[in-house]
């Protein structure tokens, strides 16, 4: 009897998996709605929405894109309106989903292009772009952190030499020894970063008196405090992702480590930061957007999305959404087509005006402009440039 | 002493063996037909197989929990990448050198590790995957915390990618049955159920915990060189995470350890039933997954498969009714078919 039960149930595992093949044989040839003429077009993201890194804000830009060229109708493609589908699917901070995911939308979902996700995620789902040879609008990846690919990812964001120029004008005006400590996670985002900031800081009159990397997770910063104190550093650059740099401020605030002048790259610029309370106050952030700087469509995402995000930051990466996904419509409309070599020529000469400011690919990157704020209760001040800004006052939380 | 032995060759191999032959041969036949997103789903879905029913054979059959899974992907993946772009050979060899680099990998982990037993080996083998990955985040010659892009010319994708994925998935299935059918695996099984037991039968537990570690590593290994050709970018957050080890234990235990078609369900379930089906609600399909853990934990620790075997014999159970004085002890044994 066992015998029987055996091959019964090998014949029936074998007839399913048989009969599963064959029903994938069968939905060969069916396509999904994209690919069809009338269908809507598919825009397709992998997205960090849960995890170490949540970036609701952008998603938020991105379906804001997406029900502005909807309300018009769609993008005309082939001479017809289509309406725009946009796919978001959340890869929980985690690469492989994302990279599964991405394929997904590319193969199955038959997106015609891709929008980003964050930071090194972006760099690991450029590979995919080139790949599947399909173009990928990306921000929220300093424009120096792009690396060489195969021509189909567009990155328009701010650029680190810019921040970092701006930030040590900003630092020249305080009263410091300029001594200057660098911290940086030890991913590719993170070295590259440390090494620009150094450099500039440098050429702007500045000592670099220590330099750390630190892993991702890292919960004791005890060294990295040391090496400030016992360098002297009053200046301090931490280029690190959020829950990181909240455990080093704290660190910092309890081994009494006191910099006169500090800047959060990453960390600042998510609204966790507030949580520090008045331990973040005085902190600087880099900032790829202001309410008062006269960007276009400022006034629809501060009427959309000003109460639900408060600060500066929360508003910017709805900015930088919108700005991203208004790039790869407005390409998907200027080559009539959703063929990704079509798509890939319009987007290189895209001359899109949104949310960041106008767009002028070369070499694959645009640059937006960089802000530079400043965190105070809970809120963020524009402190750079001067003009429509406000003065810049002590590191207070640390102090 | 001599070692406990079945007869080789018995027909209960015979039909799993033939069974399997002709689902590779029709899973390999089906490529052509099959659409990029299809075939893409494919490879995915028979990597996870890979390592899950390799993590099966270490873990169910032999006893050694690990957490190590990454790491051999790690290794399969970086040595795939590694001889792609630094030396001409083409990606055979790579592949070969995937299963290689990950078996002689093992080779030497096996050193410190099999002197651990039960959690101190899950830990130990958790150690090295996280070490690995913080090596190879540092290693600039590997691409450091960017990782590597394969040359995509010169790597299989689509079909035959898919029919690659088909063979190593293959492979995996078949130690698995010779594990389950043969007196290797029942020296294995008596390591696993009484390690003092089965030394005081003559078996040699070094010998046959490292005979178990060495072959499903390099197929680990060989599962990092097919993730590599699909996803051409690696980097070690992706193919050096951890989750590859936790998804490997996920899918076997919920599949059910120790059997053979246990994994293949797990790896239905949690990948396609879960992960890829709910991927629009992924807070949802944590919540489930985590759920499904604890219930089949809780109430079948042996996993789906055995339930599903169970659920399948019933029927045949009733219609067989034991006449008065005929032998029931077939159904008495408890090495029973859930166990295939």
């Amino acid at each position: 009897m066992i015998r029987t039960t055996h091959r019964r149930a090998y014949a029936l595992a074998g007839a399913a998996l048989l009969a599963a093949a064959a029903g994938c044989a069968g939905n060969a040839s069916s396509s999904s709605g994209s690919s069809s003429d009338d269908g809507p077009i598919v825009i397709g993201t992998s997205i960090s929405l849960s995890g170490n890194t949540v970036l609701n804000q952008i998603r938020d830009g991105y379906l804001l894109a997406v029900e502005q060229a909807n309300a018009k109708g769609g993008l005309e493609v082939g001479g017809k309106k289509r309406k725009v589908e946009l796919k978001v699917l959340d890869n929980r901070s985690d690469t492989n989903t994302m990279i599964q995911q991405v394929r997904s939308l590319v193969l199955t979902d038959k997106a015609v292009g891709l929008l980003g996700s964050c930071c090194q995620q972006n760099i690991d789902m450029q590979g995919q772009a080139d790949a599947l040879k399909v173009p990928l609008v990306m921000g929220a990846l300093p424009i120096e952190l792009l690396p060489k690919g195969k021509g189909y990812t567009w990155d328009s964001f701010q650029s680190l030499a810019d921040g970092a120029k701006d930030f040590f004008e900003v630092a020249a005006g305080a009263k410091t020894n300029k001594k200057t400590l660098i911290v940086t996670n030890n991913d590719a985002q993170g070295i590259s970063t440390g090494k620009l900031w150094a450099g500039t800081g440098e050429k702007a009159g500045f000592a670099i008196a220590a330099t750390k990397s630190v892993p991702t997770g890292t919960t004791d910063f005890s060294d990295v405090i040391k090496a400030g104190t016992s360098s002297g550093a009053q200046v301090l650059i931490a280029s690190m992702t959020p829950p990181d740099c909240f455990a080093m401020w704290k660190q910092m605030k309890a081994l009494a480590y006191k910099p006169k002048l500090a800047i959060g790259l990453q960390c600042a610029q998510t609204p966790g930061w507030g949580s520090l309370g008045k331990l973040g106050n005085g902190t600087l952030v880099q900032l790829n957007w202001s309410d008062t700087a006269g960007l276009p469509d400022t006034d629809l995402i501060v009427k959309k999305y000003g109460k639900k995000y408060t600060n500066l930051t929360d508003l910017g990466s709805v900015a930088l959404g919108l700005h991203e996904a208004t790039i790869l419509m407005d390409a998907i409309s200027a080559a009539g087509s959703t063929d990704a070599a079509a798509l890939n020529k319009a987007l290189a000469k895209s001359t899109t005006v949104s949310a960041q400011g106008p767009v002028k690919f070369v070499d694959n990157k645009s640059v937006s402009p960089t802000f530079i704020g400043q965190w105070e209760d809970g809120a963020i001040k524009q402190v750079w440039p001067a003009k429509g800004g406000s003065p810049l006052a002590s590191l207070s939380g640390l102090g | 002493m001599k070692t406990p032995t079945v007869p080789r060759g018995t027909p209960k191999a015979l039909w799993p063996a033939v069974a399997l032959t002709t689902v590779t041969i029709a899973a390999f036949a089906f490529a052509p037909v099959l659409s990029l997103g299809q075939l893409d789903l494919g490879v995915t879905l028979l990597t996870y197989l890979t390592i899950a029913q390799a993590w099966n054979v270490l873990a169910g059959f032999s006893g050694q929990i690990s957490l190590g899974a990454a790491a051999f992907m790690a290794s399969g993946g970086y040595t795939t990448a590694l001889i792609l772009i630094h030396t001409g050979l083409p990606w055979p060899l790579a592949l070969l050198g995937s299963g290689i680099g990950a078996g002689l990998l093992a080779l030497l982990l096996a050193v410190p590790l099999l002197r651990l037993r039960g959690d101190y080996f899950a830990v130990g083998t958790l150690a090295v995957s996280v070490a690995l990955q913080a090596l190879l985040s540092n290693w600039n010659w590997a691409g450091g915390a960017s990782g590597l892009t394969l040359p995509t010319e010169r790597i299989p994708s689509g079909g035959n990618l898919y029919q690659i994925a088909v063979l190593v998935a293959a492979l995996a299935m078949g130690l698995a049955l010779y594990v389950r059918h043969s007196a290797f695996g029942l020296r294995l099984a008596a390591v696993r159920d009484h390690e003092a037991a089965a030394a005081g039968l003559g078996v040699s537990v070094y010998r046959h915990r490292l005979a178990a570690l060495v072959p499903t590593s390099a197929l680990t290994g060989l599962a990092g060189a097919v993730i590599a050709f699909q996803f051409v970018v690696i980097s070690p957050d992706g193919v050096a995470s951890v989750n590859w080890s936790l998804n490997a234990v996920l899918m076997a235990v919920v599949g059910g350890a120790g059997t053979v078609l246990g994994p293949v369900v797990g790896v239905g379930v949690v990948y396609y039933g879960l992960t890829r089906a709910l991927q629009d609600q992924q807070t949802l399909s944590l919540v489930i997954e985590g759920a499904l853990l604890i219930a089949i934990v809780r109430f079948a620790p042996q996993g789906a498969w055995p339930l599903i075997c169970r659920a399948g014999r019933a029927p045949i159970a009733r219609r067989r009714k034991p006449t008065p004085g005929a032998d029931t002890v077939p159904d008495a044994i408890p090495r029973t078919p859930e166990h295939v």
